[in-house]
């Protein structure tokens, strides 16, 4: 497996009073070409599971086997530059990470720092700036001239411009207006469909979940309760009352209808198919 | 009675292009208004044009009978309370008592009041068991709270929200909403929302659609929001229920476009279908 977590633990600030394991023994393998949502309420140790896959943290317990390097506990994995080349992380609000004086140089200073030749950084750059939806005009500009979701799609396309095969995105979609955050989503699946990476996401939203993603890993206080595909976590209403989960708009109508003895497919999961369905129906 | 009144706004950032173009409107004592467009179509402008935060090109501003002016400004602003979008940007205390008493001791309340008032706000956002906690170690939603409670604690008319929950997971989402839903009870507060989400928007009592520095619709939900392929064309979203009568009018089928799901699902189920 290419991907995979063997019983990791993960504690902060140990053997101190702030000491606090985020992770607990975590086994969970990640399907590489697919799109996979990580989900679970804040504090349940999303962010702390995702950051061990370029080594930001390293296992505590356990071990992270990323693409052929295993990741173990205190010990530098080898070749640490490479793996970060390959697995490109984007933090919770990037925008807030931009510091260099134009948009372009931001976007150059991930593909400089792993030895790129400045002429190839700069066309990968460029690309990555219309990839993320930024013309050329941007290029030049100050970072600091952009609102907050076109400062997110600068920093994500510095993530691009390094090109790496494993995509990580912590929250990517928080805080934007509803055609942002689409257009953000439609971008995450253009890097899945059209280019092959493996695409993780860590969110929030219920809706993204069902419409975008392939996979979901649900986490809760820092224990993987479950590794399931989206579509049959999304039938399952038992267990998304257990876990607490707000179930997209689609599935609470179809639930409801059913409820009602309509007997509707439960691989419903668009306002399209169901109309057509009901359609269907009419005497 | 009018608390807030707007006529013929306009406000520009750098003289070439306005950001509010000539708005007009007003908002009833203890109502709840939402204000929706997507970013960059002024909603933001408009909130701080109310408390005087930057300086109208044009027009007027009136809150409670009070026209905005230098002279007025900080009448104004004992008025209305705002709280913004990120939660960490507007914490200034080291506690969050300290937090909540910053207001309160700009504007010289006496200190051996001052710990009643906190208390009593505290108890009221439901973080009174946090009063000496460092903010660093809230959640975003509890964050938020403090921030609601220290602008109670100014006792405001108006309180204005521009995103207020839009950087919260869906616990501090709900949290947040259920408070200020309570506090607009309670208080009979006037609340401005500026938001993204829909369902808050179904349950506000008027709802204006920015777009490009203009009102572009107002009314209430149930009139506005009915109008999807308008609201689609701005990139705003629209109620799941409307996208439902939506497609099933493709099919030549006629439901009410309602905003309630339970009301959707009983006219579904009136339908002629077989089972």
């Amino acid at each position: 497996m290419p991907i995979a977590f063997k019983q990791v633990s993960y504690e902060y600030s140990p053997g101190t009073p702030f000491a606090y394991d985020a992770l607990k023994n975590v086994s969970v393998e990640i399907s590489l070409g697919k799109v996979t949502a990580i989900i679970g309420s804040t504090g349940s140790g999303k962010t702390t599971l995702v950051q061990h896959l370029n080594a930001l943290l390293l296992p505590s317990k356990g071990e992270v086997e990323v693409l052929d390097r295993v990741i173990l506990s205190s010990e530098k994995p080898k070749q640490l530059k490479s793996l970060r080349q390959q697995v490109g992380l984007v933090f919770q609000f990037p925008e807030y990470q931009l510091f260099e004086e134009t948009i372009i140089k931001d976007v150059m200073f991930g593909p400089l720092n792993f030895g790129i030749e400045k002429e190839e950084a700069l066309l990968r750059s460029m690309h990555a700036l219309t990839v993320v939806g930024l013309d050329e005009t941007f290029a030049e500009k100050s970072p600091l001239d952009l609102s907050g979701g076109q400062k997110r799609r600068v920093a994500i396309a510095g993530i691009l411009a390094i090109d790496p095969n494993v995509l990580v995105l912590d929250e990517p979609t928080a805080g934007l207006d509803p055609q942002g955050s689409k257009s953000m989503m439609s971008l995450f699946m253009k890097m899945n469909r059209d280019y092959g990476k493996t695409v993780l996401i860590v969110t929030h939203d219920m809706e993204h979940v069902l419409n975008y993603c392939d996979e979901v890993i649900v986490l809760n206080q820092g224990s993987v309760v479950l590794k399931t595909d989206v579509k049959s976590f999304f039938r399952d209403e038992k267990l998304l009352d257990e876990l607490n989960i707000c179930p997209p708009k689609i599935v609470s109508m179809r639930r409801k209808l059913n409820d009602r003895g309509l007997h509707l497919d439960e691989g419903i999961v668009d306002v399209a198919t169901l109309a057509k369905e009901i359609a269907g129906r009419v005497k | 009675m009018k608390q807030v009144e707007v006529k013929n706004l306009r406000f520009s950032y750098d003289d070439e292009v306005d950001a509010v173009k000539n708005v007009s409107f007003s908002v009833e004592k203890g109502t709840y208004t939402c204000i929706i467009g997507h970013n960059g179509s002024g909603k933001s402008t408009i909130a701080k044009l109310l408390i005087g935060l930057i300086d109208r090109n044009e027009g007027e501003i009136m809150i409670d009978g009070i026209v905005l002016t230098d002279k007025t400004i900080y009448d104004v602003r004992n008025k209305i309370g705002i709280v913004f979008q990120n939660p960490d940007n507007q914490f200034i205390g080291s506690t969050v008592k300290d937090d909540i008493a910053f207001g309160l001791e700009n504007h010289q309340v006496d200190p051996a009041k001052m710990d009643e008032i906190i208390h009593h706000f505290a108890k009221e956002v439901n973080m009174i068991d946090y009063l000496e906690n460092e903010p660093t170690r809230l959640s975003g939603g509890q964050k938020q709270r403090v921030a609601i409670a220290g602008v109670l604690a100014m006792r405001p008319d108006i309180l204005i929200l521009d995103e207020a929950t839009s950087m919260l997971d869906p616990k501090g989402k709900e949290e947040v909403n259920a408070l200020v839903d309570r506090i607009h009870e309670a208080h009979d507060m006037t609340i401005i929302s500026i938001t993204h989400d829909i369902e808050e928007v179904i349950k506000s009592d008027q709802v204006f659609v920015m777009n490009e520095g203009e009102i572009v619709m107002q009314g209430c939900p149930n009139d506005v929001l009915v109008h999807a392929d308008k609201l689609i064309e701005m990139a705003l979203d629209v109620p799941f229920t409307v996208k439902v009568a939506l497609e099933l009018k493709k099919y030549g089928i006629d439901v009410d476009m309602t905003m309630d799901m339970e009301r959707m699902v009983e006219q579904l189920c009136q339908l002629p279908l077989s089972k």
